[in-house]
């Protein structure tokens, strides 16, 4: 994944979308924030994530990947090497 | 072992135009649009998404829970067991799923909802929120589904599979397309007891536990269900339901009856128990589509009234179907009124 691929997917959109889906403060949800352990994202709540992401990138995400999901920078390359590749 | 009977602790409900138990029995309300207002009734993260019915059932028992002060969290999680009363509570719910399916593909289903397409699963979103592992029953029946969680609880106690029970019964209105012409239009002029139809929406919890070892702040009760063939209701009534009520009725019925065959057998049935007996019988108008959550409204809102001295209630549901139920309560004295006599 090239640095073009990563900046071309906004890190704080997807910082809006998670915050907005676990109902937190977007100032909660930091870069490294651990979803499960820090957050409380639940398996439930993975999977909303997932979906809203597949919607607004026009990714598709299958179920082992959301399971990989361990932070927003996480997230955040995920989804530039699924846009960049997709 | 259980006497056949449950100690009520707590009460809780939600439901349009009810502000809380001493409301219960009032004349049931439409539900306007934004009558639940989720940041209000569950504050805290993981409800926004749910199923409305599942918020109403959820926050029901919040209310419930709190109004026992705490005895919930002071049972160990293996002997609580929620039992819960449903009938059209996921039908909505389940049309709109498939309405997404048909129109945009599975893929669109939404995580947090579609669980609940399994009724059982409002049953289970209650475990999850108050840590129930003891048992976890969902009871269907048309109209008595609640009484006949009541019944169900008082066995499951009497076996020692439960300390602590929380019964309840949700309902959420039918779609436009699945509650019927007549049904719509005689809820917009519902009477003064109407229980709006197919369009019913809220829920009821009673927090139970066993006889002696519970704190019967509310009183007891207990419950007893059978079947009434509607095609011999006028004839098998009076033996069926004498069965059901037994020889020494209480002093008040409140009796959620429609005008189906099995309906009217009843209410005649108990036009001649006034007569005998001198049972004061509230009769409380319902429809094929109503739902089950009246029967055990009534209940939680005769638990609620304030009596100087114990009082005996009753409360009949019998559906067009045929199920008939029947709670049987005895209300604590409690109160201003009940403080009043002490002094």
């Amino acid at each position: 994944m090239s640095d073009n691929q990563a900046a071309a997917v906004d890190i704080d959109d997807i910082r809006a979308l998670i915050a907005e889906e676990i109902e937190l403060p977007v100032e909660e949800v930091t870069d490294e924030a651990d979803l499960a352990g820090d957050l409380e994202v639940d398996s439930l709540a993975a999977m909303e994530i997932a979906v809203q992401l597949e919607k607004r990138y026009r990714i598709k995400i299958d179920e082992e990947e959301i399971s990989t999901f361990t932070s927003l920078s996480v997230i955040h390359r995920f989804i530039a090497a699924k846009v960049g590749t997709g | 072992m259980s006497s056949g009977e449950l100690a009520v602790a707590g009460l809780g409900i939600v439901a349009p135009g009810v502000s809380g138990p001493e409301d219960a029995l009032a004349p049931a309300a439409p539900a306007p649009p934004g009558w639940f207002r989720t940041e209000v009734a569950l504050p805290g993260r993981g409800y926004r998404r749910l199923p409305d019915a599942s918020k109403y059932l959820l926050a029901a028992s919040r209310l419930a829970v709190g109004d026992a002060g705490g005895r919930f969290a002071e049972t160990p999680r293996e002997h609580r067991g929620a039992v819960v009363a449903i009938n059209n509570t996921g039908a909505a719910l389940l049309e709109e799923l498939d309405r997404t399916i048909v129109d945009k593909g599975a893929e669109e289903l939404p995580p947090s909802s579609t669980p609940f397409g399994a009724m059982s699963s409002f049953a289970g979103r209650l475990s999850m929120e108050h840590d129930i592992t003891g048992f976890n029953l969902t009871v269907n029946s048309p109209l008595t589904a609640g009484l006949d969680a009541i019944q169900t609880a008082v066995r499951a106690v009497a076996a020692g599979r439960a300390r602590t029970v929380l019964v309840g019964a949700v309902e959420e209105a039918l779609s436009p397309s699945q509650s019927s012409p007549s049904q719509s239009s005689s809820a917009q002029s519902s009477s003064a007891q109407s229980p709006a139809n197919g369009l019913q929406a809220g829920a009821v919890v009673l927090h139970c536990e066993p006889p002696g070892e519970g704190e019967a702040r509310y009183g007891t009760c207990r419950a007893r269900g059978t079947f009434l063939d509607p095609a011999a209701a006028a004839s098998d009534a009076a033996a069926v339901l004498a069965a059901l009520v037994g020889d020494d009725p209480p002093d008040r019925i409140d009796a959620v009856l429609d005008d189906s065959a099995v309906g009217t057998a009843a209410a005649r049935w108990l036009d001649r128990l006034t007569g005998e007996h001198g049972v004061a019988v509230v009769i409380v108008p319902s429809t094929a589509q109503a739902g089950c959550l009246v029967p055990l409204q009534r209940v939680l809102g005769l638990f609620a009234q304030e009596h100087t001295a114990p009082v005996r209630r009753g409360v009949l549901a019998a559906s067009d179907q045929g199920t008939v139920a029947f709670a049987e309560l005895t209300v604590a004295p409690r109160g201003a009124a009940a403080k009043g006599k002490e002094n």
